[in-house]
């Protein structure tokens, strides 16, 4: 064993400390750049590159001659033994080195702080802390902890890789390729089985750009070190190997980012930026105690975030109808008014129930139709298609020039569609110009058509 | 000495239910020099791994020593080394510091023999392996191999990538090795240069041993006969007459069964008396396999 020791590891343990004499070198040279996108990044291009090391440990590449010559006692138990230490060593290395460089920024670049300490969890304020009731021990009892351990288990595997053991130590009953292809289901098993665990509530439009990102990493990598050996931490045949260390790229990319929104999110000084972090983190998000989650919420003015929230089902049964309310009364753009009254769903009928709503969206509408009498045209038959899909009806016996225009023209297209008598005789009592215009304009097609 | 330094019994191999290996029993002495033989893709590289112990027979067993070869602990298994032509030595270390160390793994090793040879094929072992040709490459594996100094030597087409010069040296140096009481078994598809080296063969064909045994015992059960250039003889006009190769001066000779040959009368101008060669006995032994080798007369 210790010969072995000799043999394999020691050259390994050489090849860790040239690694780690480049690596510090990087980290010192990053530091004195600043580049807050760097150095947030960094630790992880760290963490990657010391994992990529283990393919400088050759043992495994030696083992066809030397099943031949050593029993399975002597290989295996030199397996365990070397990737063991090797696992002990990257594990304690990237703690200290990370530690080191962190702590160097912290020290050297104060400004930094804003981005680094939140990628790790240092600095969220305590007060935000407080309010987040019900997340501290969220992260670790819900599927995160699923997709964390798979994660984790998928690294061992890689580790101690029982695939190639197997091909060596056992009856080889397959093929070599065979035994690649193996690899490669177990990879593919492995991903659907964490997009199976998360499927369902995961947004993948949060994640689509994240994964694209690492995939084209992924390839970039594997063509360089294939072609020209660029990275010499590899080894080219080692196709299985190459797809393992890409997935475990895109998992630690993906935990970065995940890292990263969730401090922020934590430590976020605007309800907005918090806001927009929380719908990054999809279905990795904490979860929210209801009153914090309102008050957040009613805080937001980014319209289209409002917009994102109340399509997401997860998010959408912590809304009520009066926050939707309160958001529509303060937009002040017709558009946005449209589009929240439009993300509604089931409470839209109580909303339209409002005179205040009402109020509010025909003062918006006016202005808008003062500005720009086009776009006022297209958005009232946006509002139509609301009104109408929230089977709104008209007060009976109402007097047409008591209405707003917005009502006048909602009313009038509801009577057209089914009543026909009424609709001529509420015609006959005279509508506002505005109104005139927009619904039975004669230069256009009446707006009343979706009314 | 053990009679039986390796004991094959009864092992069969099969890939994705191709067999490659059907019921292989035989038995391999010490201090022999065994050529197995056999054709492309007949199995030869399949039971060298089997014997080497790096990979294991789906049934039958495979004992070196008294001790299976998949046994999970075996005092024995130093006592092996196996080289073949995909072998590589990955390290990042030079050969030179590769080697001080990798010696301590062999009990036996034999440090002046290893020097002798590095000076005698003028290797630089400053060098990593990976610098090295595929020839050098292959010669730093026989280098070690021998110096490891194993009582079984495994070698599974070594020489087709060694020059001329490389091959006689290790060549003669094997048979020094058998000579000393130590084990060779080898398989190559340039037969002719173990001619004199080989003292038992085993062949291979239709995944069985057709042929196992020492040279001079199956080197019977045929003739070989010699047809001067242009000779025209009705001899020549048998179907059992099996083409084996042309001759310097444009002669052809031509291989006929024991059996027929006692029971046509041929004219003793027609037999030739030199010594059969293993590539007369491949091809005899072969020729059932088609017209592959009576087309290419």
């Amino acid at each position: 064993m210790k010969t072995l020791l000799d043999l394999f590891f020691k050259p390994y343990l050489m090849f860790l400390l040239k690694f780690n004499l480049i690596a510090i070198g990087a980290f010192v040279i990053i530091v004195v750049s600043g580049i807050q996108e760097v150095i947030t990044i960094a630790p992880f291009m760290y963490f990657f590159g010391l994992y990529s090391t283990s393919n400088r440990h050759q043992f495994k590449d030696n083992i066809s001659w030397m099943m031949a010559s050593f029993s399975k006692k002597t290989l295996m138990g030199y397996h365990l033994l070397s990737q063991t230490l090797i696992l002990v060593l990257q594990v304690s290395l990237f703690a200290l080195v990370t530690v080191g460089f962190i702590s160097s920024v912290i020290f050297l670049i104060p400004e930094a702080t804003d981005v680094l300490p939140k990628a790790v969890g240092l600095l969220s304020s305590p007060e935000v802390q407080d309010s987040l009731i019900n997340t501290k021990s969220s992260y670790f009892s819900r599927k995160e902890a699923i997709v964390s351990l798979i994660a984790f288990i998928f690294f061992l595997i890689t580790m101690y890789s029982p695939i190639s053991m197997k091909d060596y130590l056992k009856s080889m009953e397959e093929k070599k390729n065979q035994t690649k292809n193996t690899a490669r289901y177990i990879i593919v098993a492995g991903i659907f089985l964490m997009v199976a665990i998360v499927g369902g509530d995961i947004d993948l439009k949060d994640y689509l750009l994240l994964i694209l990102s690492a995939i084209v990493v992924g390839e970039i990598c594997y063509i360089a070190f294939i072609y020209n050996k660029v990275f010499v931490l590899f080894h080219p045949r080692h196709y299985a190997k190459a797809a393992v260390v890409a997935s475990l790229f895109l998992v630690a990319f993906t935990s970065l980012n995940y890292s990263k929104s969730l401090n922020y999110f934590k430590s976020g000084s605007s309800a907005e930026g918090r806001m927009q972090e929380l719908m990054f983190l999809g279905v990795l998000a904490p979860k929210l105690d209801a009153t914090y989650f309102e008050k957040e919420f009613s805080d937001l003015q980014n319209a289209k975030l409002l917009v994102q929230f109340l399509r997401n089902k997860r998010y959408k049964p912590l809304i009520s109808a009066e926050l939707i309310a309160a958001h529509v009364l303060k937009a002040d753009d017709f558009a946005i008014a449209v589009d929240l009254l439009g993300a509604v769903g089931e409470g839209k009928s109580e909303l339209l129930a409002s005179a205040q709503i009402w109020s509010h969206m025909n003062q918006l509408f006016m202005d808008l139709h003062k500005k720009n009498p086009a776009s006022a045209f297209w958005v009232v038959r946006s509002f139509g298609k609301e009104v109408n899909s929230a089977n709104w009806k008209p007060q009976e016996n109402i007097e047409l020039s008591s209405l707003s225009e917005l009502e006048q023209m909602q009313t009038l297209a509801w009577y057209k569609k089914n009543d026909t008598k009424k609709y001529g005789t509420l015609l006959s009592q005279g509508i506002e110009p505005k109104v005139e215009e927009m619904f039975l304009g004669k230069s256009r097609k009446p707006a009343s058509g979706d009314l | 000495m053990n009679p039986k330094l390796l004991k094959i019994s009864h092992i069969s191999k099969k890939y994705n239910e191709r067999i490659i290996l059907k019921d292989l029993s035989f038995e391999i002495t010490p201090g022999t020099f065994t050529t197995l033989l056999g054709a492309n893709g007949s199995g030869k590289s399949t039971l060298m791994r089997l014997m080497a112990g790096s990979e294991f027979p789906d049934t039958g067993e495979v004992e070196f020593k008294g001790f299976a070869t998949n046994a999970w602990d075996s005092p024995v298994k130093r006592e092996v080394f196996y080289i073949n032509e995909n072998i590589n030595i990955e390290s990042s270390l030079s050969c030179e510091k590769f080697v001080q160390r990798f010696r301590n793994l062999f009990p036996q090793w034999h440090e002046s023999f290893f020097q002798s040879m590095v000076k005698d094929r003028r290797l630089d072992l400053t060098k990593n392996y990976n610098q090295f040709s595929r020839g050098q490459k292959m010669q730093f594996n026989l280098m070690i191999a021998l110096a490891a100094s194993p009582e079984l030597l495994l070698l599974d087409e070594i020489t087709s990538v060694m020059d001329v010069y490389a091959r006689r040296y290790f060549l003669g140096l094997l048979h020094r090795y058998c000579q000393s009481g130590k084990t060779v078994v080898m398989t190559t598809n340039i037969i002719s240069e173990l001619q004199y080296y080989t003292t038992h063969l085993l062949l291979i064909h239709n995944s069985t041993l057709k042929l196992q045994g020492p040279l001079e015992e199956v080197a019977g059960g045929f003739v070989k006969l010699r047809f001067p250039k242009g000779a025209d003889h009705s001899l020549l006009k048998r179907s059992d007459l099996l083409w084996s190769g042309v001759n310097g001066d444009g002669s052809e000779n031509f291989l006929i069964s024991q059996e027929t040959a006692q029971a046509i009368d041929i004219p003793s101008e027609f037999i030739d008396r030199r010594e059969l060669t293993l590539e007369d006995i491949f091809i005899f032994h072969y020729s059932d396999t088609g017209g592959e080798l009576e087309n290419a007369a």
